[in-house]
């Protein structure tokens, strides 16, 4: 028998944990945190704006940061804590923004900021995975079909629309997915 | 609360893991994810060194990358380690998206499984601490749907100590220090920083790149310090060491000929041209970097004519570009700089805001080859001194 040596190395990361759910949306100032990828921001407005009329909630702040494939700007996430009490942020719709989208879910999240990610069906496990590794395995993840990126108007509209029950439950805590079986 | 499916690979109570099928795994708790891997708690064993042996181990733990490996026994580590002087148990850095800790120890595990000869330790060290560098964007360039790999880049005296090959075939094959440093480098990328594809044995998921690219087995080569006709690359930079290793997010290297021009111009034109394309991702965004590595011959015959590097970069910042209009059409989503978009539709925008951006050096040997090596986008390369 040999002796092997693992080449994985520890992993450092505390567990972290969801911001407290609000029971109601009424009066709550809902951000929208666009990461530039095409139509990123035309779906997350959409259906911020349709959660909104559905709640009473207000749409206050439809804010970009600079680039995808970066965390976003200190200053951005001051005005969103300045301006608002939930976010919808993405998108999760190829490897580098959703790695991205999901460290500002992560870090808007533990500021207690209620926060939904909007991903693309063919990267909403892998935006599961890494908000697990960074800490919160139960983010608020919304998945819908896909693409964003060549998809019409009305493709975005469609997807918008069946999203808005599923984003109520996501923020409310209420979402009724099933829960993971053992 | 759980709002989704379950997924394969992840158990109750089982943090999902981004490197490696769980069985056989140690199974960490939730709330406290600082557990030591399986080998800290339990050695690994195995029968024998036999390649079955081992590809069974690559298999049931998730690492690797499909090539055989040498087994890392605690003997082949220590003697990896033992040519370092430095704390072999430092944090160098927590690598994402696994935010596994780098220490020189875990290292020297996956230098030994590359293939590395025992004294490479010190220039792998020096790579990821430019991997964990915060322009390099580790995060991004681990997770990305763009096939980047980490280009590394070793110059100075490292090259001869080691047996880095500076000459003909630099880019590989045939030559071990070259082939082992890069597949070490792909190899913390994989197992520490948990950059592993879906489709590694069905269970990564940390590497989101569509297609991949060659490189990412290996992408190592050496600054040909002796065949320059201009100051070391690092010394462009401001580092006087006599050693160091840089590091770039970068897409394959893309060769240019010329056989017969007598003046930089008509090289560097073809240079230029292989720059100004819309299939990379300098097009969107501007501060983007190039590697331009000119062979010997085309840097003797550009420097004969007395240019220096820095002509170089602003030749070919003057003329890699495209109409303003040209741009705008093909991408609605881009990184450009403000004065860039100032520009009329008929001006030619540079494929990239500043000639600095246009690194330049010279590798390879004999022969009237060059290469241009394009970015990923949103990371800056980081050449980093060997202690």
């Amino acid at each position: 028998m040999i002796e092997i040596l693992s080449p994985e190395g520890r992993v450092g990361a505390p567990s972290k944990h969801l911001a407290p759910s609000p029971e109601l949306l009424a009066g709550k100032r809902i951000a929208v945190l666009d990461n530039l990828k095409p139509h990123a921001g035309q779906i997350q407005g959409a259906i911020a704006r349709l959660v909104a009329e559905r709640t009473g909630a207000t749409v206050t702040l439809e804010i970009p940061k600079v680039s995808a494939a970066l965390p976003a700007e200190p200053e951005v996430v001051e005005r969103i804590l300045a301006e608002a009490d939930l976010v919808i942020t993405g998108s999760a719709d190829c490897g580098s923004c959703t790695s991205w989208s999901a460290h500002d879910t992560v870090e808007l999240e533990q500021l207690g900021i209620p926060t939904v990610l909007l991903s693309t069906a063919g990267f909403t496990e892998l935006a599961e995975q890494v908000c697990a590794l960074y800490g919160l395995p139960e983010a608020r993840i919304l998945s819908v079909p896909g693409p964003l990126g060549g998809s019409s108007d009305a493709q975005l509209d469609a997807m918008a629309a069946d999203a808005v029950e599923r984003t109520l439950g996501l923020f409310t805590g209420t979402a009724a997915n099933p829960e993971v079986p053992a | 609360m759980k709002h989704r499916e379950a997924k394969p690979g992840t158990r109750r109570g089982e943090p999902p893991r981004a490197t490696a099928k769980p069985k056989g795994a140690v199974v960490a708790d939730t709330d406290q994810q600082t557990a030591d891997t399986a080998a800290d708690k339990e050695p690994l064993t195995l029968p024998d060194e036999s390649p079955e042996a081992l590809y069974a181990l690559l298999a049931d733990r998730g690492w690797g990358d499909g090539l055989p490996i040498v087994a890392p026994t605690r003997a082949r580590v220590d003697a990896m380690l033992a040519g370092y002087t430095g704390d072999p148990d430092e944090v160098i850095g927590t690598l994402a998206p696994r935010l596994g800790e780098a220490t020189p120890r875990i290292l020297a595990v996956n230098a030994v499984m590359a293939g590395c000869p025992a004294d490479l330790l010190p220039v792998l060290v020096a790579a990821v601490r430019g991997l964990v560098a915060p322009e390099f964007n580790l995060r991004g360039v681990n997770s990305t749907t763009h096939p980047v790999s980490a280009m590394v880049l070793v110059h100075g005296e490292a090259v001869e100590r080691h047996g880095f090959n500076a000459g003909t075939g630099t880019l590989g094959p045939g030559n071990r220090a070259n082939a082992t440093l890069g597949r070490a480098v792909r190899f913390v990328m994989m197992h520490v920083a948990g950059g592993t594809a879906k489709g590694h044995d069905g269970g990564g998921l940390g590497d989101a790149a569509t297609q991949g690219q060659p490189s990412k087995y290996t992408f190592c080569f050496a600054e040909n310090t002796a065949a320059s006709p201009w100051p070391a690359y690092p010394r462009s930079l401001g580092i006087d060491a006599p050693s160091a290793v840089t590091v770039a997010g970068m897409e394959n290297p893309h060769n240019f000929h010329d056989m017969e021009s007598r003046d930089p111009a008509g090289i560097l034109d073809k240079a230029a041209t292989v720059m100004a394309t819309f299939g990379t991702n300098n097009a969107v965004v501007s501060d983007a970097e190039y590697f331009v590595v000119l062979g010997p011959e085309h840097a003797a015959t550009i420097a004969g004519a007395g240019w220096a590097r820095q002509d170089v970069q602003s030749y070919l910042f003057e003329k890699a570009r495209r109409p303003a209009g040209d741009f705008r059409a093909h991408f609605q989503s881009n990184l450009w700089r403000p004065w860039m978009k100032a520009l009329r539709d008929d001006d030619l925008q540079p494929m990239t805001d500043h000639p600095e951006n246009i690194r330049v050096l010279v590798s390879g040997g004999p022969g009237k080859q060059s290469f241009v090596v394009p970015s990923w986008g949103r990371t800056r390369s980081v050449t980093v001194p060997v202690a």
